[in-house]
């Protein structure tokens, strides 16, 4: 406790020198971010955005965006079903969701479940490769992925209506309501997914995904108020309730079902006082599952955690060359659950984040994080990175950081199994960057390493109990890359857009490689139109998977190779109605990316979006 | 998974040559491939399980004998539990609720019981009658009557259809027949307390033993059980049931270093258990249990046990996510051989 009071002291004491100097002054501007770490503090590593016109043309979850549009690669149980990354080679646990710059990871298992969240419901998705821990907190080791509602303060009354049926009586909707002014911007995004999803398996015997059907709810509200022209407070709130029956592997067996429901809410005031930005953050966040071993009983077990949060966030800006940024946060959850009981965490961090553009060709930044818990032990976290531009159309970029994936509550609370004495996982990494800009196209190649240690597992002990243990340590290597072109002459737009990603994970102590970590995949999708008319290519290629720890050779998912094919046409001046086709798994592959899970064969949907 | 099936037909035919070699042996008629040795249950995970076979020799062994024979059946299903037999038949339960019935010899395919089953475990076969012990719901998911709601179901062997179901009103897990009467423990992670005695014959409950630990594995040896009784608090019990009056004939307290003992074995008038990966053996006629192991394996995570004359068999389910081995270790536990087998190997069954 004296290290954070000195430590807390040392922040004060830096922030009265920066007060005696104020000199340029910062002013509100009309599109607010809801990251702000996010735009500031991401000039030395790769940052990919998907905005809203890449998000219609994907399927309605993050999983089926992010798997055709990135790197990361998926381990789903199934269409629609439990679904975890992996991130350069990391896990599942590695890597952080961000929620308008919350980090919203749950508590209970420390990942997210990319198949519950609805990607029509964000302006865009930004994925940041690489360590992030110092500003975003657990699990940005792999990468974190944005989810942002941005907040735009002009004239305007918008509202649109997207519907799609298809296959498997899927239907997929989401209505958008965006009204504003120069004082009020408003959000509302309400989506609404279901699926008998009831498809035929390719490589058996008239056997169908049986007990599969899943339908989901999402209302977010996103609000903007300026009380002055120096004040403004903005509210984001979502509430997501979904339930999942799993499929059968056997007719014979009992039939399950899981149900989500997640609210988050989070209330910000900033102030711009001349060439500082004071904000205020609280939060509350709320996550609760249940699990029904057999949809017959009422039976359950269930987990629920609520999170408050408060945020104090300082930055101050020196004539458009320095940043420096302090922010200090509490955070504390309650949870309970079947086999846990309840249990209070109180977390305090505090953390300050710099950066320095010196002349127009180098910038560096620096963060640096330390946690303060009764919980668990973690360790200081840092990043530091710099970016060199000696030429307009390359840049260099390295950045080394400490990052760390924090116990979660099953691992330190599970009734007779947890293990109160566990430290954080904890990474330390580094990667070079190359970036190429060009008039027609860019290209983005990065090689990264990581070592991670402290790695938490459940290990088997007698009498078929596990048990958590900081035991493993793993040493990644890899490469990932980006391209994109764009070609226009007349009327007609042409525009390739590929990923490719290498990772070799390995188990420090057996040499060999990560279950459920491919060593390649590959994305591109290629987008042509002409006036109203346009036609999407996409592709996917994954790499064999071992599922066994031993990489035993005959227990692998095989690679796969999945393409989607989407065409569609607008009408009105402003594109105001767009109706569209789209095939999914055009060349009907058969594939899985869990043992025993098949994936949809070739399969249809028709959408249309109005705009109003 | 062509590569998978091709290390199958290439195991196969291993097994298939070694017993043309025999040819020149006198000519016995030979029941089938599977005919001398044992099979390993390999646990598995939620979607398939599969069986190993070991020649009594211990040199060749055969992994996911029931594909390798029925190449176009369904498989046995998750999480498979354990095998009975009867006559040449062998009954597989699996945790995906069925029951895979094949020649035990062959390992061909002969049916399947899929229903009338919920978290099905062990099973034994009285009058042509397979009585198979449900676990149905958990405690932890259903606190109220996760603990009494387990049953027996009676499946008709002919039909393999369920003929009737009996309520144990407590946990139900390994089960035997002696004497015409059906003995089920009543125990599981170290919940439940007692072993059930029931009458085949009447399909009711003749009496319940209550014990002062849970337990979880028992073994009938010259008309009395014993009983392994153990949890992950208090001192391990060794409960001596005499089986001419159904009453409790002796207790024994293990030494409190020995908590959690398992996997009882009653082998040449010896006891047989294991405490993490140590085994332990005293003379049945004993009143008190050494604390010093007869050896320590070398299994990771020691998950199934079985001695059998004078030989212990142990699988290693490792890290859970490798394929595990089986370790053959002489009665004074030196290591003889050691076989790579399936995921999670929980068991042994002999042929």
């Amino acid at each position: 406790m004296t290290a954070k009071k000195l430590y807390s002291f040392l922040i004060l004491l830096m922030c009265q020198v920066i007060c005696a100097q104020n000199d340029s002054i910062v002013a509100l501007k009309e599109v607010i971010v809801s990251d702000f770490q996010l735009k500031n503090f991401s000039n030395t590593q790769s940052v990919a955005v998907l905005n809203d016109s890449i998000i219609a043309k994907n399927g309605a979850s993050l999983t089926s965006l992010l798997n055709y549009n990135s790197v990361i690669y998926f381990k789903e149980n199934g269409l629609g079903m439990v679904s975890s990354p992996s991130f350069r080679g990391t896990t599942a646990q590695q890597t952080a969701v961000i929620w308008n710059g919350i980090n919203i990871n749950s508590q209970l298992n420390g990942q997210t479940d990319f198949n519950t969240i609805t990607t029509r419901d964000y302006n865009s998705i930004t994925i940041r490769s690489g360590g992030g821990s110092s500003i975003y907190g657990s699990s940005a080791i792999g990468g974190s992925i944005h989810l942002n509602n941005e907040l735009t303060f002009k004239n305007q009354f918008q509202n649109e209506l997207f519907l799609s049926y298809g296959s498997f009586n899927t239907l997929l909707s989401n209505c958008k309501i965006n009204f504003s002014n120069q004082k009020i911007a408003t959000q509302i995004s309400i989506s609404r997914n279901s699926s008998t999803n009831d498809y035929e398996y390719l490589d058996s015997k008239n056997k169908k995904n049986e007990n599969g059907q899943f339908n989901n709810t999402s209302m977010n509200v996103s609000l903007g108020y300026k009380l002055n022209s120096n004040n403004v407070l903005k509210f984001y709130s979502q509430v997501y309730d979904s339930e999942r029956h799993f499929p059968l592997f056997s007719s014979s067996e009992n039939k399950t079902k899981y149900k989500d429901f997640n609210t988050r809410n989070l209330l910000v005031w900033s102030s711009v006082i001349q060439s500082f930005v004071s904000t205020i953050k609280i939060g509350f966040l709320s996550e609760e599952y249940k699990y029904f071993s057999n949809i017959k009983n009422d039976f359950y077990s269930f987990g629920k955690v609520e999170t408050a949060l408060a945020k104090y966030d300082l930055s101050y800006q020196w004539k458009n060359k320095m940043l420096l940024n302090v922010v200090l946060d509490y955070t504390k959850n309650q949870g309970k659950g079947t086999s846990l009981a309840i249990v209070k965490r109180e977390i305090y961090s505090s953390s300050i984040n710099f950066n320095h553009q010196i002349g127009s060709h180098f910038k560096y930044e620096a963060s640096i994080r330390k946690e303060e818990t009764a919980s668990y032990k973690s360790p200081v976290l840092f990043s530091v990175g710099t970016n060199y531009s000696p030429v307009s159309f390359y840049s260099i970029k390295f950045n080394v950081s400490r990052n760390y994936r924090i116990p979660t509550y099953n691992d330190l609370y599970w009734e007779d199994l947890g293990n109160p004495n566990l430290k954080a996982e904890s990474s330390f990494q580094g990667e070079i960057g190359n970036v190429f800009t060009f008039k027609n196209w860019s290209f983005t190649g990065t090689f990264y390493k990581s070592e991670i240690e402290d790695m938490i597992r459940w290990i088997p002990k007698e009498g078929g109990n596990f048990k958590p243990e900081n035991t493993a340590k793993v040493s990644i290597f890899g490469f990932e890359s980006g391209l994109i072109w764009v070609k226009t002459f007349h009327q007609h737009q042409l525009k390739l857009n590929a990923t490719y990603g290498y990772s070799k994970s390995e188990d420090k102590a057996t040499n060999k490689q990560l279950i459920y970590v491919p060593f390649h995949k590959m994305t591109a999708g290629l987008a042509y139109s002409y006036k109203g008319f346009s036609v999407n290519y996409q592709y996917l290629y994954n790499g064999k998977v071992f599922t066994q720890s031993d990489n035993n050779p005959t227990e692998i998912i095989d690679w796969y190779a999945v393409s989607n094919m989407d065409l569609s046409y607008s009408l009105g001046k402003t594109s105001k109605y767009n109706f569209g086709f789209r095939i999914l798994n055009l060349w009907n592959e058969k594939y899985l990316s869990v043992e025993s899970r098949p994936l949809p064969g070739r399969n249809f949907n028709m959408y249309i979006t109005f705009k109003f | 998974m062509k590569c998978f099936k091709l290390f199958l037909v290439a195991l196969a035919s291993s097994v298939f040559l070694v017993s043309c070699n025999k040819d020149e042996l006198p000519d016995f008629p030979s029941q089938g491939n599977y005919e001398n040795g044992f099979f390993v249950v390999n646990e598995g995970n939620a979607s398939a399980g599969s069986i190993s076979f070991v020649n009594s020799n211990f040199t060749t062994g055969t992994s996911n004998v029931f594909a390798a024979a029925n190449p176009s059946e369904d498989g046995i299903g998750g999480y498979v539990q354990s095998i009975f037999f009867n006559g040449d038949r062998a009954y597989i339960i699996s945790g995906s609720e069925k029951i895979t019935v094949v020649n035990r010899y062959t390992f061909k395919y002969i049916g399947t019981v899929n229903s009338g089953l919920d978290n099905p475990r062990y099973g034994v076969v009285y009058n042509g009658k397979a009585y198979v012990t449900n676990s149905k719901t958990n405690s932890f998911d259903n606190p109220a009557t996760g603990n009494t709601d387990d049953y027996i179901t009676i499946i008709n062997l002919e039909t393999l259809l369920v003929e009737n179901t009996i309520n144990v009103n407590a946990i139900a897990d390994k089960i035997v027949l002696y004497n015409s009467k059906l003995y089920i423990t009543n125990g599981t992670y170290g919940e439940g307390n007692s072993v059930t005695i029931i009458n085949p014959s009447t399909n009711t409950i003749v009496k319940t033993l209550t014990f002062g630990n849970s337990p979880n594995s028992f073994e009938e040896s010259d008309g009395k059980l014993y009983v392994l009784c153990s949890n992950y608090t208090t001192a391990s019990e060794l409960v001596k049931i005499d089986l001419a009056t159904d009453l409790i004939d002796s207790t024994i307290v293990l030494p409190a270093t020995l908590g959690n003992a398992q996997n009882l074995n009653v082998e040449n008038n010896q006891f047989y258990f294991t405490v993490d990966s140590k085994v332990f053996t005293s003379p049945i006629s004993e009143t008190s249990i050494s604390a010093t192991p007869l050896f320590t394996s070398t299994a990771i995570t020691l998950y199934g046990f079985t001695v059998k004359n004078s030989t212990i068999y142990i699988s290693d389910a490792k890290d859970y996510v490798s394929n595990g081995n089986v370790l053959i270790y002489n009665i004074t536990g030196s290591l003889a051989y050691q076989i790579s087998v399936g995921l999670l190997p929980n068991g042994f069954y002999f042929n």
